[in-house]
């Protein structure tokens, strides 16, 4: 008994000696996320448009219900996304949208830093997304 | 001319003036240590759980006591509704004026010569110190159930409830414990304690101290142990217990009256820390009768050691889990008042043999 | 019954069906992509590949094999899925990836198959299509890219519609489905090929890109339009009724639809619509509230009854239980001058069929004239009226080699179907051509008098009805119309169709009591498999009949209250639904009667030119906004169901009616259609025995399948008269409309979008008219200028002109004559 006290003890006392914090000290330090962390989402753009083509699987496929879609035809002919709005304060970060998506027009970037005042800020339109 | 204790009667002006320097220092120091007890807790706490502690208030956190108090001082004081209002306001003060008070029969170093007075480094030395401190410490424990009836909340009460028969168990044990001690000293005064372990080591070995850890090191264990459990720290920090009992009996309570629980934990950290090191660990006496230690004065080493006794019970709160209510009981009951027994009992006929 | 065996399960199934369908009964699914239930087996896809027993070493086509006794088939096993998945790998070598900006992605049967079979791969590399578009029509989008050649557009349009254009052309991997010559399509956009397509080959322009399908809130409904009671989907997003689906699983005619009720629904978002109240104040129509607008109609009506009298007119697209809702109002007003539709164009069968069979219906079902052997329909405007009932007949044709004789005046759909044969008359005789049949019967003895009242009076009367003086004068092909009379009498089931409307107001008594007098010589009525169809020219032209909306007691019709209005003998009137200004016929008088009669109330969609006359005006709803039933023309009760809530304060028709008697002093308090169903029941015996809740998709036909005539008389009925005069014109229906209401409606405005008279090839040459010149058409006392439009199909000396466009004011010279004669200038 004593000597799994003296064990514990040890632990905690070898965690105090210097270099063995994890912490980081944000703002004044960042971390470089991974790759595959999934923050604020992005429409990708082609060369004159966006890539999506409003087919509606990311809406679909949503579980928090944040993305609303409504599709259009342009000039020539081609089905693109009138509207594409996600609201954030929905967003439940799950990446679904990303996998759905059949043409790679959405990505998740590294952005985390969401905070806003206003409620309105957090509705993400095309032209923000497009960013 | 042999110098002569100062006193009341014979240099009354002088006797008040050292008076109150001494309290004046001593309860300075004493709040100075409890205020950045927090802070050297959360660090230590902080390191030992790879975390970095408070980094931001000033180099290293070093005036996050002081902000905390600001931000503390300027929180709203609520009383709630239905708790009885004199109990609810005295309760934080009766649990930390016993703790500083124990304070006044610490002695911190030897009697200083001046002109031709001795002054004691202490600011009064009861011949009955150690009944005294037990009685004090004994009566923190009113502060924490008066707390907890008061607020009228379950919680709290139930925090309350623990409290008491936490102090009930572990006083008899501790009291218990420390009886070896004056059966080995013949006296109650801190001060005598003191000089007593200042004398060679069983009276053989010259250059170390005959600090009563040595010849009681069963009753330092029981005495530090039920110490922890008499100040609710951790792995006895039932009647807080924030995972169950959302601070126990200090749930209900906010802004300075709630600092004023958290400064009589640490205040009664520190002042156990003081009783066992003067208890057990020689007081303010250098660890060896060497000349390059005892030329520094004693309260440097009463500090030391004090502070070595808060570093360990930090530890103690950042190694181990909280005890099980009825293992605590169990412990207090069965395993510690049977070994005080039993301590007693073996060294009183140790000391019959001896005579 | 053939005994089989499918995947170890013992089946006993008819021995017309084919694997599939057998299957499909047990309960096994077998994929299929060129298959659908209404088209006859093709076999072109072939995913429906099975193993059957006594067929050992090659794979069989499910959908086309019919079973036979002690068959043993497998429909799953490692080799059938490999053949399948190879088929599809196949059918994917060439078609384009577009699922995301395809419009079927979601209920794509290729899509389906795809995932069923996990074709992720293709280990055959061809190139994709890259054909252009065909996107000239308004309706109908084509994009070859995306077919698979199941061919059942082609099917759909050959078996079904009849039109035929659809065709595959060139061979092998060039292998397309093109129309005539390769040309944009131009047909008569009924979208019976969109419904068919699996795949995103055929799509509706106008919901283009809107939604996905498993976006929008399907309710199955009823076609407001036309007699036919097809029931249609209503596809709504939001609050907007987008599109109009199909339903061929259950619904009614077999989710058969015309381009009205596929395309014509936009007229529901028409932001024309009213949306509140509207109240005459110094003249001028101003918005108003409900209260207010309410409590001035209320006050207006109860004023005129208390003066000269009041009268209500009705429209015959309310639903039974509005129109129940309207004669109890007309109760609490205490008046008896209630009418519908003009209160002429249904005399045919309120007071012809009563008087000769007693009863005042068809007496059979739609899906049995696809099963008669001989067909005869009266006007070649069947077709342009009840465009799906045409389609039974093409069915009839097609799968059960009917015969079908069409007596018209002109020539249309119908008479180019195969084998058709056509008693062209001259405008206003097809009377002496049904009266000369009947006396074929008697002639020649194939008359089935059994029980037949009236014989001699009738024989009597056809003295002068002998085939070659019928021929001599209305220039029908007496030989024909003899083989036509003979085998009538002659067929196992036989079907005789008439539609009637407000453009067929002439003669339509007569001709109904003339076309039952040759059913009964024919032994029609009630008689299993046989009917006699007279079809209403609105969605509940039959339910307005039945509930009795008519004059009661010295009650005036529709148009003794006009003629009284008009001599300032009726103090008020109450038009629901309606629009006499722009449909009724005799625009002048009409005008005159609205402007003379003293308080108008109209209630209605659209400021119609009458709602303009109207001293308070009250926003109704449409078919796809109110809960109810229509009672179709062959007596089908059928649920309307609300898709989409009411645009504004607009009000559903019989709350407006109910608020109107609470205003009155009579509180008609029923807790839903159902209730007021219930009711209907206690009027209305033939009603009674229906419960609300439990009508199902397929409606309930009140009377059975086959209504038995109470009555078997002979009424004599003299010809027509042909009138003189260079040109004769005759009004009608024309396919794209229904009534006026269509043109608010985009799809049908955009084939058809304004009136016109038409002309043949020899008059027009005569004339030296072309296409779209401006002709003025004179007749009546009036002189109208319309387009002209050159058709084929019209014999000489006669015009058509369609009645829907109000502001073509062709009712002016239409005044319900069965034919006018008019004089044609440049």
């Amino acid at each position: 008994m004593f000597l799994e006290f003296a064990k514990g003890l040890s632990i905690t006392f070898k965690h105090l000696l210097p270099g063995h914090s994890t912490t980081v000290q944000y703002p004044k330090v960042k971390l470089q996320m991974s790759d595959r962390f999934r923050g604020l989402h992005r429409l990708v753009p082609s060369q004159d448009r966006e890539k999506c083509v409003a087919c509606y699987l990311c809406p679909t496929v949503c579980p928090a219900k944040c993305i609303t879609v409504e599709s259009a035809e342009n000039e020539k002919g081609e089905k693109y996304p009138k509207i594409y709005t996600i609201d954030l304060l929905r967003c439940i970060f799950c990446g679904y949208c990303v996998e759905a998506c059949p043409v790679e027009a959405i990505e998740m970037t590294g952005a985390y830093e969401l905070a806003d005042y206003n409620r309105d800020d957090f509705q993400f339109t095309k032209q923000r997304l497009l960013k | 001319m042999m110098p002569e204790m100062l006193s009341l009667s014979n240099s009354p002006g002088i006797f008040v003036g050292v008076m109150l320097v001494k309290l004046l220092a001593v309860f300075g120091v004493t709040i100075f240590i409890v205020a950045y007890a927090t802070w050297w807790e959360r660090k230590i706490i902080g390191h030992m759980q790879t975390r970095l502690g408070p980094m931001r208030t000033g180099w290293h956190g070093l005036l996050q006591p002081i902000a905390d108090g600001l931000k503390l001082f300027f929180k709203e004081d609520l009383i709630p509704d239905q708790a009885s209002k004199v109990p609810f306001l005295l309760a934080p003060l009766m649990i930390l004026i016993p703790a500083l008070i124990t304070v006044a029969v610490i002695p911190f170093g030897p009697d200083l010569h001046i002109g031709n007075f001795l002054i004691p480094q202490q600011i009064t030395d009861l011949n009955i110190g150690v009944l005294y401190i037990f009685a004090f410490t004994g009566l923190g424990v009113y502060g924490i159930v008066l707390a907890g009836w008061s607020s009228n909340s379950k919680y709290s009460l139930l925090g309350g409830i623990r409290a008491t028969a936490q102090m009930i168990s572990y006083e008899l044990a501790a009291g218990l414990s420390i009886i070896a001690i004056f059966m080995l000293s013949e006296t109650l005064s801190l001060r005598e304690i003191v000089s007593l372990q200042q004398q060679d080591l069983w009276g053989v070995c010259s250059f170390v101290p005959n600090w009563y850890i040595f010849s009681q090191p069963l009753a330092f264990c029981l005495f530090f142990i039920t110490g922890l459990a008499e100040i609710n720290r951790t792995p006895f920090d039932m009647p807080e217990a924030e995972s169950e009992l959302v601070s126990g009996f200090c749930t209900e309570y906010s802004s300075m009256k709630y600092a004023l629980f958290f400064m009589a934990e640490y205040a009664n950290m520190t002042v156990i820390s003081a009783i066992t090191v003067t208890l057990f660990l020689g007081g303010w006496s250098a660890p060896l009768n060497i000349a390059i230690f005892t030329m520094v004065p004693g309260f440097v080493w009463l500090l030391a050691k004090v502070f070595a006794l808060m570093f360990f019970i930090i530890w103690l709160r950042a190694t181990f889990p909280r005890v099980r209510y009825d293992q605590l009981m169990f412990l207090g009951w069965k395993v510690m008042l049977p070994l005080a027994l039993l301590n007693v009992l073996i060294t009183g006929l140790v000391v019959v043999i001896l005579q | 019954m053939v005994n089989l065996t499918i995947d170890g399960k013992q089946i006993t199934v008819s021995k017309t069906a084919t694997i599939y369908e057998a299957a499909k009964e047990a309960g096994i699914h077998i994929p299929v992509l060129c298959y659908a239930k209404k088209l006859l087996p093709y076999g072109a896809c072939r995913v429906c590949l099975v193993e059957i027993e006594q067929m050992k070493g090659r794979l069989i086509p499910s959908c086309t094999t019919p079973v036979s006794e002690g068959m043993v088939v497998t429909t799953t096993s490692d080799e059938i899925k490999n053949v399948r998945k190879t088929v599809m790998e196949f059918l994917l070598v060439n078609h384009v990836l577009d699922c995301p900006v395809c419009d079927k992605g979601g209920e794509c049967d290729l899509q389906d198959l795809a995932y069923e079979f996990e074709s992720i791969s293709n280990r055959f590399e061809g190139e994709k299509f890259d054909l252009p578009t065909d996107e000239v029509n308004p309706l109908i989008e084509r994009n070859m890219n995306r077919c698979v050649l199941c061919g059942k557009c082609v099917r759909v349009c050959d078996e079904i519609v009849g039109y035929g254009s659809y065709s595959f052309i060139n061979r092998g991997f060039e292998t397309k489905i093109a129309t005539a010559y390769d040309r944009g399509l131009n047909c008569e956009f009924c979208g019976q090929c969109l419904s068919m397509c699996p795949v995103g080959a055929l799509l509706p322009r106008p919901f283009k890109f809107k939604a996905r399908p498993w976006q929008l809130k399907q309710v199955d409904s009823v076609c407001g339009y036309c007699g036919n009671g097809c029931t249609v989907t209503l596809g709504v997003i939001g609050d907007k009724l987008e599109t109009i689906r199909f339903n061929d699983e259950i619904g009614v005619n077999d989710g058969n639809l015309c381009i009205r009720g596929r395309f014509g629904y936009s007229y529901v978002n028409h932001k024309d619509r009213l949306t509140k109240p509207l109240v005459r104040k110094d003249g001028e129509l101003v918005e108003a509230d409900w209260d207010e607008a309410l409590q001035v109609a209320a006050d207006g009506l109860a004023k005129a009854q208390k003066g000269q009298g009041a009268g209500i007119l009705s429209g015959a697209r309310l639903t039974n239980e509005e129109l129940f809702m309207l004669k109890q109002l007309a109760k609490t007003l205490g008046t008896e001058n209630l009418d519908h539709s003009g209160g002429e164009c249904y005399k045919g069968v309120t007071e012809g069929l009563k008087e000769t069979l007693g009863v005042a219906a068809s007496t059979a079902t739609f899906p049995q004239i696809e099963k008669a052997d001989v067909l005869l329909t009266i006007r070649s405007d069947f077709y342009e009226t009840h465009p799906v009932v045409g389609m039974v007949i093409n069915q009839a044709i097609r799968r059960n080699d009917a015969q079908l004789f069409v007596v018209a005046d002109k020539r249309g759909k119908l008479n180019k179907l195969p084998g058709a044969k056509t008693l062209l008359s001259k405008p206003g005789l097809e009377l002496d051509v049904l009266n000369a049949m009947a006396k074929v019967l008697f002639d020649e003895d194939l008359a089935k008098t059994e029980g037949v009242e009236g014989i001699e009076e009738l024989k009597a009367a056809l003295a002068d009805f002998s085939p070659a003086q019928v021929a001599e004068r209305t220039g029908v092909d007496a030989e024909i119309l003899q083989t036509a009379a003979r085998q009538l009498a002659g067929a196992g089931n036989a079907a005789i169709l008439l539609a009637y409307g407000l453009p067929y107001q002439g003669l339509n008594k007569e001709l109904a009591t003339a076309v039952a007098n040759l059913a009964l010589l024919a032994g029609i009525p009630g008689r299993e498999g046989s009917g006699l169809y007279l079809c209403g020219e609105k969605a509940n032209s039959q339910g307005a009949i039945d509930l009795g909306i008519l004059p009661h007691g010295n009650g005036l019709g529709a148009q003794a209250m006009l003629a009284a209005a008009a001599e300032g003998k009726l103090d008020a009137l109450y038009i629901v639904a309606e629009d006499p200004l722009s449909s009724y016929p005799d625009r002048d008088k009409i005008a005159k009667s609205l402007q003379s009669v003293p308080f108008l109330v109209v209630q209605d969609l659209f400021l119609s030119p009458t709602a303009q006359q109207a001293d308070v005006v009250l926003p109704a709803v449409t078919f796809a906004e109110k809960d109810g039933t229509f009672t179709n023309a062959e007596r089908r009760i059928q649920r309307v169901r609300r898709g989409i809530p009411s645009p504004g304060e607009a009000k559903v028709d019989g709350t407006i009616f109910a608020l109107l008697a609470g205003k009155l002093g009579n509180s008609l308090s029923f807790t839903g259609p159902a209730a007021i169903f219930a009711e209907i029941g206690k009027e209305t015996p033939a009603y009674a025995e229906f419960n609300f809740n439990e009508i199902g998709p397929q409606g309930v036909i009140w009377g059975g399948e086959t209504l038995q005539p109470t009555n078997r008389k002979l009424v004599v009925v003299s010809g027509g008269a042909a009138v003189d005069g260079d040109f004769q014109l005759v009004t009608g229906s024309a396919l794209y409309h229904s009534g006026t209401v269509s043109t608010k409606a985009k799809g049908p405005m955009a084939v058809l979008g304004e009136a016109y008279v038409e002309f043949g090839r020899e008059d027009a040459k005569k004339l030296e008219i072309v296409d779209g010149d401006l002709v003025k058409v004179a007749g009546n006392g009036v002189e109208l200028k319309l387009k002209a439009k050159v058709d084929s199909r019209l014999p000489k000396g006669v015009l058509f002109a369609p009645y829907h466009f109000a502001e073509a004011q062709v009712n002016r010279l239409y005044k319900g004559e069965a034919v006018i004669a008019v004089k044609v200038s440049k």
